[in-house]
């Protein structure tokens, strides 16, 4: 019990940190929404106008205060460059990175387990040796250019997905929802996945040497039980651990495959909103952000703690 | 011993899953789908600043008057209008038209609308329109009275920004009322902004689309695959550098028009060694602008030697090619005149132009040859627009600027006074031209404009380069496209 109110008394700090840095971050930047909003056209007196109306005029001290206080009730404010709700932003744009998200992690899993097994166990061939070189590819790529790739091949040339955009559930289906998103997942999950495969691969070569795998199969127990019960269950510790963390970096690569495939995400509103210094929104992304990874950690830690007794928290 | 391992399972697997999702439902019925690069800011005429909005803006709003395709002043809201012989007073008879939500246009809609347009507290383009005195409505009519005669009035009548809105309307920036074409469907952030046809509108011909959606697609190379791929059907604005991707494309079609955009190398006329005019000329003479055209708009430019575009038809001063031959020899010796054989400078690039950044790499290349080391230096624009455009802290810089309906607001710029003269041009008869022309009938205008844009030339008060050629790419069998001299996009127009 402890344990969790110092956790969640870290967890707090660590997101408001955050959003205190990106606050004066984005203050050290050259130029303010109001010199982005008029651009070429504008002059001295549009500029004090409109920096008037954006509240950018108060001091500094008094605009952290103020933006402290609303955070606190939970009012992220009204988005400078979009001149609506933040947290309306906000809310049509989660759930479209979670999902892209979630199913980039399931796609990355999916190719990598299976290709880590069958890797670490059996003597060295072609397939194999295929299989390390393509890792080595995907880590390389860059998925801006994965994703370009991929939208000439599959979406351009074959037409089996559109070719970039969303589309809600709510008025194409849930199919065509689906659809718009496995290109990008995949863009997304083939980096992640080749990091994966090697990370498979190197715990179970490890466990594999171990005593109790070679008694297991003097006992007479199967390959098949032996690699995927006894091997993958225990370098699978290691996998999470590295999984986890691939999720967090993940949040990161979508503001690029949500660029490339024109998806209505979180990483898209935040790029757009550090270019046009959408203070109001870039504050509000970053909250939420960091306190999507940081609390995303911490039951992950709890976690682990459950699945493997040996971890034991003070 | 068979190994219990089946590596060919699991990819049969894989296919398996991925081919059930792949044979999904059928594309249903799409509206004609524009790509745009970036949202709207809002939908507020008097509030909005953003070129995306205006271009979708121009479907749903209308003012008095508005652009036509050619740059002139056509009827809107006003079939026809009076200018008096003195320039201060324009009476305009109301066309009999209605809103999008129901309700008649009349008189006290359009003083209501005028008025809030130059109120300082609410409207961004207050200054703009200060010189407008009052706004009376009398059944049916109209009239504006001017402080002092402007010529560029009309013309700035037919901006967005001008548009007529309903006296009783409330939160224009996200639920826009107009009495355009099109009317206002929903905006999804970062997705697409979506209008239906207006049955109700004034015009004899209705729109032939009855949904369009402004796609908005960041990534221009994105926009092609999409528009290959027949998600989007039109992309307004292509860079010239990715034109090769759609030119043997015979499933599309490549409309060029100008762009009505100034590009420039900015010199800081304040800063020395830009304050001498033989360094100025110098560079002017040492420019090569058919390499730079092909360099980096790809061919798809024409040059310019003046500070307006020849899309600016009547006003465009023909012939300043002269001024500045292209002349290695005098060009060294202006600057051995000067005291510069050994000219060093920093040129500001604007990282997101890919095209001013292009240039600026060629350009290094041709002042080379006069013995010019010019140092590269790319900028954010955030970064751009507060340091170089607004404290006017640089040396030199390639930029490009907007067009507008009237020369006067491309020319004002280098008047000493103007606050938006970054160049720090001073010229006191250039001063003198424009103010004159301010207040002069059209035929005069016309004159003084022209000999405007000689001083400029023969001053070099930037070194004058493009107009990139507006590239507007649609699948074929689209007709009815217009590049308009403006920021804006015509859908009423568009039919197949």
């Amino acid at each position: 019990m402890r344990y969790v109110i110092t956790k969640s008394g870290a967890l707090l700090a660590a997101v408001w940190f955050t959003a205190t840095l990106t606050f004066f971050a984005l203050q050290v930047l050259p130029g303010d929404p109001a010199v982005l909003i008029l651009g070429t056209e504008g002059d001295p007196a549009m500029l004090e106008s409109l920096r008037e109306q954006l509240g950018l005029s108060l001091p500094l001290g008094q605009r952290y205060w103020l933006w402290l206080v609303s955070v606190l009730q939970l009012d992220f404010g009204v988005s400078i460059r979009y001149s609506r709700p933040v947290s309306q932003l906000m809310a049509s744009a989660l759930p479209v990175t979670l999902f892209l998200a979630a199913l980039a992690v399931t796609t990355a899993l999916a190719l990598a387990v299976p290709l880590g097994v069958y890797t670490s166990v059996g003597r060295a061939n072609p397939m194999r040796a295929a299989i390390g070189l393509l890792t080595h590819l995907g880590m390389a790529m860059p998925s801006f250019w994965l994703g370009m790739l991929l939208i000439q091949w599959i979406a351009v040339e074959r037409g089996w997905f559109p070719a970039g955009g969303f589309f809600r559930p709510s008025a194409a289906g849930w199919g065509m929802a689906l659809r718009s998103l496995l290109l990008p997942a995949l863009t997304l999950a083939i980096p992640r996945a080749a990091i994966l495969t090697r990370m498979v691969r190197a715990s179970m070569k490890q466990v594999l040497a171990e005593d109790y795998i070679r008694t297991a199969r003097s006992k007479g127990v199967s390959r098949t039980r032996t690699y995927f019960l006894h091997a993958l269950r225990n370098a699978g510790l290691n996998i999470s651990t590295v999984a986890a963390i691939q999720m967090t970096q993940l949040l990161v690569g979508t503001i690029i495959v949500e660029q490339v495939f024109s998806l209505p995400g979180m990483g898209r509103l935040l790029l757009a909103a550090v270019l046009q210094r959408d203070l109001p929104l870039v504050q509000g992304l970053v909250v939420v952000g960091a306190a999507m990874i940081v609390s995303f950690h911490y039951v992950f830690d709890l976690l682990l703690g459950w699945l493997d007794p040996r971890i034991r928290f003070e | 011993m068979k190994p219990s391992l089946r590596p060919k399972f699991l990819v049969f697997l894989g296919i398996l899953v991925w081919s059930l999702v792949i044979a999904g439902s059928a594309a249903a019925q799409q509206p004609l789908t524009i790509a745009i690069p970036t949202d709207p800011d809002s939908f507020d005429p008097h509030r909005s600043v953003a070129a995306a909005t205006g271009e979708i803006a121009f479907n749903i709003y209308e003012g008095l008057v508005k652009a036509g395709p050619d740059g002139s002043i056509q009827p809107a809201l006003s079939s026809q209008w009076d200018i008096s012989d003195d320039g201060l007073t324009y009476t305009f008879q109301l066309r009999h038209a209605y809103f999008h939500d129901g309700s008649r246009v009349t008189s006290s809609d359009v003083v209501f609308s005028l008025n809030r347009l130059r109120d300082p507290d609410i409207s961004q383009r207050a200054g703009e329109y200060g010189v407008i005195e009052s706004v009376t409505g009398l059944d049916g009519a109209v009239t504006i009275q001017l402080q002092r005669p402007h010529g560029p009035f009309l013309a700035s009548l037919a901006e967005v920004a001008a548009a007529v809105i309903p006296e009783d309307a409330e939160n224009l920036a996200q639920e826009p009322v107009g009495t355009g074409p099109y009317t206002f469907v929903e905006w999804r952030p970062n997705q697409e902004v979506r209008l239906q046809r207006f049955e109700d509108h004034w015009a004899d011909v209705s729109p032939h689309f009855s949904v369009v959606s402004f796609a908005i697609v960041p990534d221009d190379n994105a926009a092609i695959l999409s528009l290959k791929s027949g998600q989007i059907d039109i992309i307004p604005r292509l860079d010239p550098s990715l034109a090769h991707q759609v030119l043997d494309d015979r499933s599309l079609q490549v409309i060029p028009g100008p762009m009505n955009l100034v590009q420039l190398m900015a010199l800081n006329n304040q800063r020395p060694p830009f304050d001498d005019v033989r360094v100025r000329q110098a560079l002017a003479k040492a420019v090569d602008r058919e390499e730079l055209i092909v360099g980096a708009a790809w061919g798809h430019g024409t040059a310019l030697y003046s500070g307006l575009s020849p899309a600016m038809e009547v006003y465009y001063r023909v012939g300043l090619e002269a001024v500045h031959n292209r002349d290695l020899d005098a060009a060294r010796e202006l600057l051995r005149q000067a005291g510069q054989e050994r000219l060093e400078f920093t040129l500001d690039l604007p990282a997101p132009y890919q095209i001013h950044v292009q240039t600026g790499e060629i350009l290094a290349q041709q002042l080379a040859a006069i013995g010019v080391r010019v140092h590269l230096n790319i900028i954010e624009w955030g970064t751009w627009l507060e340091r170089v455009y607004n404290q006017r802290d640089y040396e030199a810089t390639i930029v490009g600027l907007a067009g507008r309906l009237d020369p006067h607001s491309v020319l004002i710029r280098y008047q000493s006074d103007s606050s938006r003269n970054f160049f720090n041009f001073n010229n006191e008869t250039y001063d003198q031209l424009i103010d004159d022309a301010m207040q002069a009938t059209e035929d005069d205008r016309v004159e003084l404009y022209q000999q405007a844009q000689e001083i400029l030339a023969h001053e070099a008060a930037g070194i004058f380069i493009m107009d990139p050629e507006q590239l507007a790419v649609m699948r074929s069998g689209l007709q009815g496209w217009y590049n308009y001299p403006v920021y804006v996009i015509d859908a009423a127009s568009l039919y197949e």
